[in-house]
């Protein structure tokens, strides 16, 4: 019977017992001698694990099989460690017999003898870890590629409670900058504007919840935060166990796409500013072209007409009539053009506003600023103090502007190559004053613009502001004459003044504003 | 009286201009476009009046048209205000003058003037160029080549040298060559030939 067993049979039966756990085990339960640390017995799960056949391990050490890397930290760290506490579990890498090196997991326990307390064996039970760190690493790398991302990454609840964010996102916050250290629990909605929090709520959250994934690009503001242009431009739904209704924010900083994109539409802006500018220039030229056809026309045949009469020749009633009527004919012609450009400058009208002198013309340098570059041209201010201030058409008001300063350039442009000095540092010089009028109580801004070209000589100055004279071989003639009616329409008054041979100043005033 | 061609787009002036050119003795006729003009111009000798801007064919296109005829009509052309450009590429095209409209009618009747008194030697030369030219086509190129080298003053023997080939067929090649090229003498024939090369 059972019961009456003598005890030492019962030993034996548990011993038989342990034996059969031992080699049943798929787990590797290793003794080790102390010191060197030599295998001195093991089970058969040694052969799955390490490829090695257990009489190959008896009597090896157990460091040779360590990788280098980990060796230095089991015999100084992890050695005296079991040596003080008896037990302790450690990861390492361990070569097999195809010499690859696995990650095993072993827990180490000292087994001492019961007397003396010296230490007799030591007892490891070891496992292969080799996925779980493999899934671990993977995990880690991406999780540094997160918490290094320029984009700001936060898991959030439904309600935008953060559970975590990475190192972008906590610097865009202002949280603390350790991500070793477990996050306060906080809301995204403290930081974000009533209507940003409403629209990832009703746009963003609505279409991630239904599909899992929303993309698209929401702007949000947070105020009191750093200046910059931030968007919303993931919302992934992630379900992992075993939360659910978590939600992965990625938002993006586009504070430099913006500014280009600024940019790219203040450029657009100028040039259709430009083509207006040009517009008035071109239509000048064009018209000019077609009122001399019937002025041209008209002149021949009076001349024609005259010429004949001067020969003493008689001109038949019939042959008078035609050509009369020829003539009138030319004249309604001309009419008819002056009707057309009439009614196209009366589509555009005309919308006076207060106007920064200064602002002004610096829009208008920024026009010529090509030019300045490659004649290497400096613009000197003289500015008032405050606001200098007119009542004008924007564009027309430029147009005189760009008109002088072109003028400006050109002339500095064929000086330079009269005197073969092109490389010299040359300026335009555009001052601002004020005028004091005592008679009236009231204020004149006078504007100055200088260059150092060739000047103008008495006898050009006096025909400067006539239509169609012009000093330039190719040009109309007719910027000066538009540039003179402008500021007169304005009330104000255009002037010249040079020396004839090295500079030339457009002195222009208008009437102050206020 | 050579009449005075005028080519412009612009009925009413063509009109005008005809009217004063009538007051001053000359008879004028009107094409509308370039195209318009070369369809009917056969080179009978005239004065041209060519507007430069012109929708179609330009001024300066019907210029080299007439070049490549090898027509030496006067060409005045007239270009609008302050095209300096225009009038330069214009004086490039062997124009012989041009006028800036709006013009003064004493200075294009002026020019119009000198244009007329060149026409009798222009004519001459054209037919005299045109003459040439007819004959020269009908040369062989072998022949060409001797016609090339005589008129440059190579000695018979010295051609047949430079040719390869012996100086009894040198002298069959170059009694062909005066005959087509209707040349009586060595001097007859370099002036012909230097008269196409001036003209290219």
């Amino acid at each position: 019977m059972d019961s009456l067993e003598p005890a030492s049979n019962l030993l034996e039966y548990n011993e038989a017992r342990y034996r059969i756990l031992a080699e049943q085990s798929g787990v590797m339960i290793t003794l080790h001698r102390p010191g060197d640390w030599a295998y001195s017995a093991v089970n058969p799960a040694v052969e799955q694990l390490t490829g090695y056949r257990a009489d190959e391990l008896l009597g090896l050490p157990a460091y040779e099989l360590f990788h280098p890397e980990d060796a230095w930290a089991m015999q100084h760290k992890l050695i005296p460690a079991i040596k003080k506490h008896g037990t302790r579990t450690f990861r390492y890498r361990s070569r097999n017999r195809q010499g690859e090196y696995r990650w095993v997991e072993s827990t180490h326990r000292s087994i001492r003898d019961e007397q003396s307390g010296e230490l007799k064996e030591i007892i490891a039970v070891t496992r292969e870890v080799q996925q779980e760190v493999e899934a671990e690493q993977a995990l880690q790398r991406l999780a540094a590629v997160v918490e290094a991302s320029a984009d700001l990454v936060l898991l959030c609840d439904e309600q935008l409670q953060v559970l975590d964010l990475n190192r972008a996102a906590r610097q865009a916050l202002g949280r603390s900058e350790s991500g070793a250290e477990p996050q306060e629990r906080f809301s995204l909605r403290d930081y974000l504007s009533t209507e940003s929090v409403q629209k990832i709520r009703t746009i963003a959250l609505q279409v991630a919840r239904q599909k899992g994934r929303w993309k698209g690009a929401i702007r949000l503001d947070f105020p009191g935060r750093k200046e910059g242009f931030w968007q919303l431009e993931q919302l992934i739904s992630t379900h992992t166990e075993p939360v659910y209704g978590l939600y992965s924010l990625i938002i993006r900083d586009r504070t430099e796409e913006q500014a280009v994109q600024q940019a790219l539409q203040d450029k657009q802006q100028q040039l259709a500013h430009s083509e207006r500018l040009m517009s008035l220039g071109e239509m000048a030229s064009g018209l000019a072209h077609e009122i001399n056809q019937p002025l041209a026309s008209l002149l021949n045949y009076a001349r024609g007409g005259l010429r004949k009469l001067k020969q003493a020749e008689t001109i038949s009633p019939d042959k008078l009539t035609q050509l009369l009527s020829a003539m009138e004919k030319q004249a309604e012609r001309a009419a008819a053009i002056v009707r057309q450009l009439r009614s196209m400058v009366k589509k555009t009208p005309l919308r006076p506003e207060l106007i920064d002198l200064e602002q002004s013309l610096r829009e208008a340098v920024n026009f010529v600023e090509q030019e300045l570059e490659q004649q290497s041209v400096n613009i000197r201010w003289d500015k008032p103090q405050g606001k200098a201030q007119v009542m004008a058409d924007k564009v027309q008001l430029q147009q005189v502007w760009v008109n002088l300063l072109i003028n400006a350039l050109e002339a500095m442009a064929q000086s330079g190559d009269r005197s073969g000095n092109n490389n010299a540092q040359r300026e335009i010089n555009i001052s601002i004053q004020a005028l004091n009028k005592a008679e009236t109580h009231s204020q004149d801004w006078q504007v100055d613009i200088v260059d150092q070209g060739g000047g103008i000589s008495a006898e050009e100055m006096t025909h400067i502001f006539e239509p169609y004279y012009s000093s330039k071989s190719s040009g109309m003639g007719l910027g000066l004459s538009i540039s003179r009616s402008i500021v007169e329409s304005l009330g104000g008054g255009i002037d010249v003044d040079s020396d004839g041979q090295s500079y030339s100043c457009f002195r222009i005033r208008l009437a102050a504003s206020r | 009286m050579n009449p005075i061609l005028i080519v412009d787009d612009d009925a009413d002036f063509r009109e005008s201009l005809s009217w004063l050119l009538e007051s001053a003795g000359y008879d004028s006729r009107g094409y509308d476009s370039a195209e318009a003009f070369l369809n009917a111009y056969q080179g009978e000798p005239a004065c041209l009046l060519l507007d430069v801007r012109m929708t179609g064919m330009s001024g300066l296109e019907l210029q080299r048209q007439l070049i490549a005829k090898a027509y030496q009509i006067p060409v005045i052309l007239i270009t609008g205000h302050g095209d300096v450009p225009m009038a330069v590429a214009a004086m490039k095209n062997q124009a012989f003058d041009f006028i800036s409209k709006p013009f003064d009618d004493e200075s294009l009747l002026a020019i119009i003037a000198k244009a007329v008194e060149e026409i009798p030697r222009r004519f001459e030369r054209q037919s005299d160029l045109l003459e040439a030219n007819r004959h020269w086509q009908a040369l062989s190129r072998r022949e060409q080549e001797v016609a090339h080298l005589v008129a440059g003053g190579a000695s018979n023997k010295g051609l047949a040298e430079t040719l390869g080939i012996s100086v009894k067929t040198v002298e069959i090649h170059r009694s062909r060559v005066m005959k087509k090229m209707q040349a009586g003498n060595l001097a007859e024939l370099i002036q012909k030939i230097n008269l196409m090369s001036d003209d290219a």
